[in-house]
């Protein structure tokens, strides 16, 4: 028991530090002691992201401890995703999430923050970066299966975009398997609604509170 | 002809010599090893032609010492925009300082107090009250989005707007694969614009801002070039890491540009900011400020104008503090660094609002620094020692002196917002404040100023090209 204390502590002081090798290092350590994975994850690497977000609400933690701890936490997660996959046991992620910046915007520091918060509350993120068609996000919904779809644009011109990855998700029958969230500068709760988006979320903060919702999920 | 804008004869140097040497052999050095990505095939071959090295695969341009150096020696140090009015043609040189509007996704209601799109009358509107405020200098679309257009041409029908209501030099973003319609639409009025093209930090050049530098340098107009670097972010935290990396992209923009066209001029630009840790916003404040001086700096070390987007504030409201004292620091300082094209009359809330009582209130505040550029002038005359030994001791006084009324109008500069008078009369005059005061001032414009309209065939013109624009981009 003491020695599987210690593993856990060990997962979450090096999630909290923010070392994706050495976050790496001990979940391989952790493995080859025989840590059950599936706890691991919630109470090794779980509780050390949820310890630097809740940092991070009460401002002593910043962004830069932020987006290290969530590399540190996917290292590890992948470490022992592979072990689950071994023993045939599913894993429940919170949800999986597509996110990307609308075709013909480059601007990405806004979808990159909330994709980082997104991780943080222990959603599984595919991010596609910046300037995707909507034949990208169509691929890449197929190819990743999410729960959430979400697009952000900062441009008045790219905003047309979102519009157009509702539109190619319909055309291709994915439109009822994911919940759609779009945001950035100048988008609105109005526009959403316009184009037939299921969300908007004004901050990354509310991004997650929104996804959660629309999927269903008690806070 | 004397053209509007200021004069900084003695900028303030954020950078010392030995330092923005060091800069420089460093970015030589970026440049050299690691260099910058063009997203864009035709600016990959015309810099290889140039004898870049280019590897068409990553699109990663590296440059040798030779090739920055031709473009640096090609680059004149002032060039000319041409307006409506040649009075308002737009002078940048080493010295000059000039103020503009700036521009954002949405307007603070003059009336009602709320945020929301404009439409083409408000851009129309707000343009007319840049044109009639003499210090500013220039004019820019107060939002490139228009809530009455479709958003595909929001930014086309924005400089339309700008063009018709002004005759003042214009500026506007190139937009993504928007420039030709800009351009076409300034031909069209007879003039050039100064059009925005964008780095992408960290060392990145999206496709569409290729596009636009390389259309704008064929022109043979001068360019602004912009690069961000949020401190932290998309550049180093450090103050000196993000000037290193803004010398960096600026000069492979340069690069592009001239190997172009060389000898059209270029316009080093920075929007620099820190990042605020706590939420992923700007660090709206005094290091962005100081950024955009360093640049300046940088820009006199290669003898090259320069400008900044930099002059942001966080307030939300004109009638906010933090808006006064914001914007009053950073205009202060980018004008005594000598930064040539300050943009930001107007602007509230980082670049996301633009308030119509803000413009009037920045344009007193670039008369007050207007006057602060002019200096202390010191001879004989203005000394006045024969006078004071004259006049003093006490009783006498100075206000019958021809000297003082000769000289009290050369030495004051007379606002016509700010409030003077005692507490009393101000009660009296309905106890306004300055936001209350600008909004009377902009009705009152709105009531008086007229722009010339274009002349006919140019207006029917930028209708067409508007159409022209519209059927493209919706056929789509
Ligand atoms: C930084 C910046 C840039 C940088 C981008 C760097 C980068 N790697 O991202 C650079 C310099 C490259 C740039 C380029 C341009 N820019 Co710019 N840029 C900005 C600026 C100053 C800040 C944006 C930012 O990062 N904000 C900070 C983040 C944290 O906030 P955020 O993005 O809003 O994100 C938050 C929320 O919106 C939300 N959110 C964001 N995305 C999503 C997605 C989902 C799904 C959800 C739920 C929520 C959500 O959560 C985020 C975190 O809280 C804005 C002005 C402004 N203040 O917004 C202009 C601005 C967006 N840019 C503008 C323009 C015009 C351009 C250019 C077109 C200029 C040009 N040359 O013509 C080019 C674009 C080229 C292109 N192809 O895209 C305009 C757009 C105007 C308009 N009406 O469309 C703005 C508004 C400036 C202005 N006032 O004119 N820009």
């Amino acid at each position: 028991m003491d020695r599987e204390q210690g593993l856990l502590k060990a997962l979450q002081e090096a999630v909290i530090s923010g070392d994706p090798r050495n976050t790496e290092q001990v979940a391989k350590k952790a493995v080859k002691e025989g840590i059950d994975p599936l706890l691991a994850l919630e109470e090794g690497l779980g509780k050390g992201i949820s310890t630097v977000g809740d940092c991070f609400g009460a401002g002593t933690m910043f962004l830069p401890e932020l987006a290290t701890a969530a590399d540190a936490m996917q290292a590890g997660t992948k470490i022992f995703v592979e072990e689950l996959k071994k023993s045939g046991v599913e894993r429940k992620v919170v949800g999986r999430v597509v996110i990307g910046t609308a075709a013909g915007d480059v601007h990405d520091i806004g979808k990159t923050l909330v994709a980082t918060m997104l991780v943080v509350n222990g959603f599984e993120i595919y991010d596609l970066g910046t300037d995707n068609s909507a034949k990208k996000f169509v691929e890449a919904v197929r190819q990743y299966q999410p729960d959430i779809v979400g697009i952000s644009a900062l441009i008045t011109t790219a905003m047309v975009g979102q519009r157009d990855v509702l539109e190619a998700l319909a055309e291709y029958n994915l439109r009822s398997k994911v919940k759609v969230i779009v945001g950035g500068g100048p988008v609105t709760a109005e526009w959403a609604e316009q184009i037939g988006a299921d969300g908007y979320a004004v901050n990354a903060v509310e991004a997650v509170i929104t996804i959660k919702a629309l999927m269903g999920i008690n806070q | 002809m004397t053209l509007a804008g200021f004069t900084c004869k003695n900028p303030i140097e954020l950078l010392t010599q030995d330092e923005k040497e060091a800069i420089h052999e460093k970015t030589l050095e970026i440049l050299k090893n690691t260099g910058v990505v063009f997203k864009w095939e035709p600016a990959l071959k015309v810099l290889k032609g140039a004898g870049c090295n280019v590897d068409f695969e990553s699109q990663r341009v590296k440059f040798p010492r030779d090739v920055v150096e031709g473009a640096l020696k090609s680059c004149p140090s002032s060039f000319r925009i041409k307006a409506r009015d040649p009075k308002y043609d737009q002078e940048f040189t080493m010295d000059r300082v000039y103020f503009v509007n700036q521009t954002g996704p949405a307007i603070y209601d003059f009336d009602t107090g709320v945020r929301r799109g404009a439409t083409v009358k408000d851009l129309s509107e707000i343009t007319r009250i840049c044109d009639a405020l003499e210090n500013i200098h220039g004019v820019n679309p107060p939002n490139l989005g228009v809530a009455d257009r479709p958003p595909e041409v929001g930014f086309e029908w924005a400089t339309a707007a700008m063009i018709r209501n002004s005759t003042k030099g214009a500026w506007t973003a190139s937009g993504v694969f928007t420039v030709q319609w800009l351009i076409e639409m300034a031909k069209a009025a007879g003039i050039q614009m100064l059009i925005a093209t964008t780095c992408e930090s960290p060392l990145t050049y999206p496709a569409d801002q290729c596009d636009a530098i390389m259309r704008i340098a064929k022109e043979g107009w001068g360019m602004f070039t912009d690069t961000g670097g949020e401190c932290g972010a998309s550049s180093p935290a450090t103050l000196a890491g993000t000037v290193l990396q803004v010398n960096t992209e600026l000069m492979a923009g340069l690069v592009l540009q001239q190997v172009v066209n060389p000898g059209v001029g270029f316009l080093r630009v920075t929007m620099a900011t820190p990042m605020d840790m706590r939420n992923g916003y700007y660090a709206i404040g005094i290091e962005g400020y100081m950024l955009a001086a360093a640049n300046a700096s940088m820009s006199r070390f290669y003898n090259i104008p320069s400008a900044s987007f930099d002059s942001l504030t966080g307030g939300k409201l004109p009638t906010d503090q933090q808006v006064g004292y914001e914007k009053a620091m950073s205009y202060l300082l980018l004008a005594q660094a000598g930064v040539g094209y300050i943009i930001g009359a107007g602007g509230i809330d980082d670049e996301a609002c633009v308030s119509i009582e803000q413009i009037v209130i920045d344009n007193e505040m670039f008369g007050m620094i207007g006057r602060y550029l002019q200096g202390i002038t010191v001879n004989e005359e203005t000394l006045a020692a024969d006078i004071i030994q004259r006049v003093g001791p006490i009783p006498g006084n100075f206000l019958k002196e021809a000297h003082t009324k000769k000289w009290w109008r050369e030495e004051q500069y007379l606002p016509t917002l700010n409030y003077r008078l005692s507490y009393k009369e101000w009660i009296r005059d309905g106890s306004k404040d300055v936001a209350a005061r600008a909004r009377e001032r902009a009705q009152e414009i709105l009531r008086i100023h007229e722009v010339p309209p274009l002349p006919e065939d140019a207006d029917r013109e930028i209708s067409r090209i508007l159409e022209a624009a519209e059927k493209e981009k919706l056929d789509k």
